[in-house]
Order: structure tokens, then sequence, then C-alpha cells
């Protein structure tokens, strides 16, 4: 049906959220955020706890009532709309289902509430659960099923009504991890098929990167930066944003010295110095970059010329199949974390020896 | 050793203990269950003989039936008013954010600890003033207000322990509020609700004190006609009203256990 990753959705926004606020007394959950969700796109809204995605969410839902700003959905602003007749579906984290009735009352329910006759809600909820493998679990009640049988009805009783937008909190969170990864799967199948808008909100960056076409990181009720995952994995926009997505040797500092594209940096309050390359001239003088733990070279000979020469003491080392994990002490005191890969045969390195590292200026990022 | 014999007393006075509290809770019971069917005034045990006399006494006596009747309305009437006050209360102290709630439910909880008298005597001030002195009005309005703080607390109960998520689900899938109330919350609150009319009829029908003041000869409610019987005669039709009161409390018991099941009822226990 679809077989290029990127056809299925087309550019023409589907959620658009403007200038939304959302205050709690004097604590602004959501901050002024402006965000473009496209038709058909599978995006993420990732951040740590607190930082205001799940209210972020819950506005879309129509939960809350924004202090300021607008929700529009489909080109209608829907704002002033109660969440029921928005025609929207959310999966919770707990999965919310209702205790009190059967797997087949839950999964109709939203269809019910639409007043379809009855003959049409039970072909579709039919429909709904065996697209999650659940066919025949219609008689259960949802304290008798396992917690990923309880996540497939949620994400059944969501789709069913063939909702505009598909709210996911949390989505995997609940799950242990075999079922996480097979769920993370499964969903992002679904979601292609079906072709939903979806939003889902995770803290779990791994998630996030794996699971969206897009996704936005979100620090202090604000957005921070909005791309592919690709894009912000490789250019963080800052450190918040380079630290959560689990970016190693992260530091702040500023430069002191600059000869063309060359810059110096000092950080640890002048424990350290590193020199850079970064083309653009307006760094300004306080600066965050980090060192890709794959771009540290261990070398045979410290050269006494030249930049990022370093030595340190090897302080321990994470074996992790194809490649380890090695955390260095320099002299200076700082920590880096570096990958060495491992080409078959077992590595000599060990604890407590001394090494002597190299970093191509190229591979210290200013971000 | 030393250990062994302590840990043997003291389980045996644990016993002890526990069987002679369940004997003085339940002989005083039996006695009275026994002399309803004894034939003679005085209590003779064991009985010499069966007899359903003062039975037939409870039944000649008009202010008996009057007092029956009287209590199974002003029961009936009392908890549904509770149960629809109870549910409306307990959603807009739970969910609402308007400032006095805590002192609409200090208010509400008040009869608890409130001597009963004073509560008789002020409803009585209030009957006066309009007119309604020992008619069924103020009669329900007593009831009512002291069976409120029992429906409160258990639907509140069951409202606190809801998960929040559910009507939120509900409302997405396209359920109004109205809808959200019927198919979700009413149906949740449900052992909250049948604990509150097991709690509700248990305690208007027994409730005297403020009876005492409030009713009438006509709006006697039993515990009120039985006050009065003793001052004039000692016998055990006291005795044959009061097995008729364990037969249906036994009876109302056994019809929530099979319409809400007793045991959700029970686990009333509220979020940790």
């Amino acid at each position: 049906m679809k077989d290029s990753q990127f056809d299925f959705y087309s550019p023409e926004p589907m959620v658009g959220l403007l200038g939304l606020t959302k205050r709690f007394g004097s604590i602004s959950a959501v901050d002024q955020v402006d965000l473009e969700i496209r038709k058909g796109e599978l995006f993420a809204l990732l951040g740590p706890s607190g930082s205001g995605k799940t209210t972020l969410l819950g506005l879309i839902a129509g939960f809350h009532e924004p202090t300021a700003g607008k929700v529009v959905i489909n080109g209608i602003d829907v704002t002033a709309i109660p969440s029921y007749k928005r025609n929207l579906a959310m999966m919770f984290q707990n999965y919310a289902l209702f205790p009190h009735l059967s797997v087949f009352d839950n999964v109709g329910f939203g269809l019910r509430m639409r007043g379809l006759p009855r003959n049409v809600i039970r072909e579709r909820v039919h429909k709904a659960l065996s697209l999650v493998r659940l066919g025949g679990f219609e008689d259960r009640w949802p304290n008798q099923l396992s917690g990923g049988q309880q996540q497939r009805v949620a994400l059944a009783r969501a789709l069913v009504v063939e909702p505009k937008v598909l709210l996911l909190d949390e989505p995997l969170a609940a799950l242990d991890k075999g079922l996480r990864d097979e769920m993370r799967i499964e969903l992002k199948e679904i979601q292609r098929n079906s072709g939903i808008t979806t939003i889902f909100v995770t803290h779990d960056q791994s998630e996030a990167l794996s699971l969206s076409d897009r996704l936005a990181i979100m620090d202090q009720g604000k957005i921070v930066q909005v791309d592919a995952p690709r894009q912000i994995h490789a250019n963080p926009k800052n450190g918040f944003v380079a630290r959560f997505l689990g970016l190693r040797n992260v530091f702040s500092g500023k430069w002191i010295r600059k000869e063309g594209e060359l810059i110096w940096i000092e950080s640890g309050n002048g424990k350290d110095q590193w020199v850079a390359i970064h083309p653009d001239d307006r760094v300004s003088k306080e600066c965050t970059f980090y060192i890709r733990p794959e771009r540290i070279q261990i070398i045979d000979r410290l050269q006494k010329i030249g930049f990022n020469y370093l030595s340190g003491i090897i302080k321990e080392i994470n074996y992790l199949g194809t490649y380890s994990e090695i955390r260095i002490q320099l002299l200076s005191g700082t920590q880096l974390i570096l990958f060495e890969m491992m080409f078959g045969e077992p590595s000599s390195r060990s604890v407590d020896s001394k090494v002597n590292l190299y970093i191509d200026p190229k591979d210290v990022v200013i971000i | 050793m030393i250990s062994k014999i302590f840990r043997y007393w003291s389980r045996f006075t644990i016993g002890l203990i526990i069987c002679s509290i369940t004997l003085f809770l339940t002989i005083p019971t039996i006695l009275v269950v026994f002399s309803s069917f004894n034939p003679t005034s005085v209590l003779d045990f064991p009985p010499k003989s069966i007899s359903l006399r003062w039975y037939f006494n409870l039944g000649e006596r008009p202010d008996f039936r009057l007092g029956f009747i009287n209590t199974g309305l002003v029961g009936l009437i009392s908890t549904s008013f509770s149960i629809l006050a109870g549910i409306g209360m307990a959603l807009s102290i739970q969910r609402g954010s308007f400032p006095g709630r805590h002192a609409i439910y200090a208010v509400v909880m008040s009869p608890l600890v409130l001597p009963g008298v004073i509560i008789g005597v002020g409803l009585l001030m209030v009957a006066s003033k309009t007119g309604g002195v020992g008619g069924f009005p103020i009669v329900i309005v007593a009831h009512t207000l002291m069976v409120l703080p029992f429906v409160l607390r258990s639907i509140l109960i069951s409202l606190e322990n809801m998960d929040e998520n559910l009507e939120k689900a509900a409302a997405i899938l396209g359920a109004n509020p109205m809808k959200r109330f019927i198919y979700i919350t009413l149906p949740m609150l449900r052992p909250g609700i049948g604990a509150g009319i097991l709690f509700a009829l248990i305690m208007s029908v027994n409730e005297f004190t403020v009876s005492l003041f409030v009713t009438a000869r006509s709006t006697q409610t039993m515990p009120v006609v039985l006050f009065n019987y003793t001052m004039a005669y000692i016998d055990p039709t006291i005795a044959a009203v009061s097995t008729i009161y364990i037969v249906i409390t036994i009876i109302a018991i056994w019809l929530l256990d099979r319409l809400v099941g007793i045991a959700k009822i029970l686990r009333l226990e509220g979020k940790s």
C-alpha cells in the first residue's frame, strides 16, 4: 500500500496549538506553546516529568480549559468545544478501562455514545478487537485480562471510533520490557496502517526517537525543540536537549580565543581546554558543547603539539556487546565517556591504566 | 520452654477475651429472642413452653401497628432523600472547588458528634416556628439529617476510590456529562450507595433521641412507641418487637448482599 516511509502523511496540519498556556495558580504548566502536528503523523511529546507534556495532551483532549491560546483541530477552533464533541480518542497510561463493563461494552462505548445501531456496533467492535489480536475476548471482564491485553482493549476502544486524532499518554510505560518492545512495533504498524494522526506523551527518549515521525521536546512548560528524531539527535538545540536525549560528555564553558573556525573553549572553571571547529561567528561567550563518545580516539603516544591531546586514567569499563563503554578521568578530574568498538579480539584495556586520547576539533560540537 | 508456655497462655487469654466479648454481644440478643416466646411476663430460662402471646399483643395494639408503619415510611423516605442528597453533596464536595465546601461537609457530619437532644430540641423549635410540630415533614427531615453523615461518608469513599480517568475516557469517547454520570459515575458509586442505603435504613429505624422530640402520637416511630410503652408496662412485648427488628435487619442485609454484594459494601477503606 504505502511503501515509502514518508508519503503516508501530507504536510497538511491536523492539530494546531497557538500560544497555548495553562496556569495552575502561579505555575505555568504549559507556557506559550505554538505547535503544528501534521495529518497522519506519529508525533511525540517528550520531556521529563513535570515538563507539562501531559497537561498539553489534556489541553488537546479538552480536559482542561486553557488560560490563554487556541487549540485548532482539522481547521476548526475547538478551544471552547468540550471534549465529548471533539471527536478524538485517548489511551490512558493506566488504560482506564470501565471495570463494570465487559470488553465488548468497553470497546463499543464510544460507538454507543454516537448512537450507532447495534449491529453496526457489533461489527466494528469485532473488527477492532481482531485488529489488536484479541478476537474472542468480547465477553471477558477487564480484571480478567493481563496488562498487555488491557492495553490492547484500550487501544481498540480508542481506534474503533475512528478519531481525527489519537492521543496516547505514556502508552508503553506500564508494560514490562519484552512486552514494551513488542507493543512498540505493533503500535507503529497499526498507526501506519490506519493513518490516524497520533500524538503520544513519553518521558522515555528512546521510545520517542524510535517511534515518532517528529517530536517536540518540552521543558518547564515550553517547547524547546521540534524536529524529526534524526535531526534532533544530530543537532540538539541546547544543553538540556542534549543531556535529555542521553548525549554523553556535555559540558558548559566559555570560549577564550578564536582563530578562523577554530575556537578555544575553557570549561570547569578553566581546568580543561578544548578546541572546536565552528563556522558560525555568532557563538555566544557562554556555550554548551558535547563530545560524541564514539569519536574519542585512544592513541598510543601523546603528541606534544596540536590540540585536544589528553591523558587520563580508566576508571570503569562496561562491555556492551559490540562496544565497550569506558569511563576516563582526566588529569584535571573531569570525567569523559568513550565508546570503543570491539572487533572480535578481547580488549586489552584494564581499569586504573593510563590512556592517551585525541579528539578531533570537529567532534567537539558547540550547541 | 518458658516462651512456649508464655505463648500458650497468651493465646489462651486472647481466646478467652474474644469468646467473652462475643458472648456479651450475643447473649442479650438471644435472651430477648427467647423471652419474646415466653408465655409469662417474668423471664424463665430455659422457657417452659412457647407462646406467641406477646406478638399477638403487638398486633392488637394500634400504637404498635402505627409505629411499624411510621417507621417503615419514615425509613424509606428519609433513606431515599439522604441518598439523593448524599450523591449530590459527595460530587460537589469532592469535585467542586467552591469556597466553603469543607464547612458544608463539617456541618453535614455534625450529627455524629452533636448530642441528639440538642438536634431534637432545635428541630422542635424550627417546627414550632413553621407550624409543623409533630408532622411527617419534620420527622422525615430529622431522620434525613441524622442518617446523612453515614450516607455521605460511604458515597464519598466510593467516589474517592474511583479512577478519575474513567470519566475522562468516557468524555473523550463522546459521552456528555449526563451520559457520563449515568453510564460511568453512578455504576462506580454502587458500593457506596448500597452501603449508604444499609446504614441509612438501620440508623433511621433505630433512631430514638431526636424522634422523641419531633414526633407526635400520629407520627411516632417504633423506638418512641416502645419507650412510651415501657413507661407504662414492663412485659416481653418489647422483646417481640426486638425480635422482629432482628429478623428485618437480617433480611435487609441479605437483600443488599444479593443486590450489590456485602463484601463490596463493607470494603469501605479509603484510598491510602
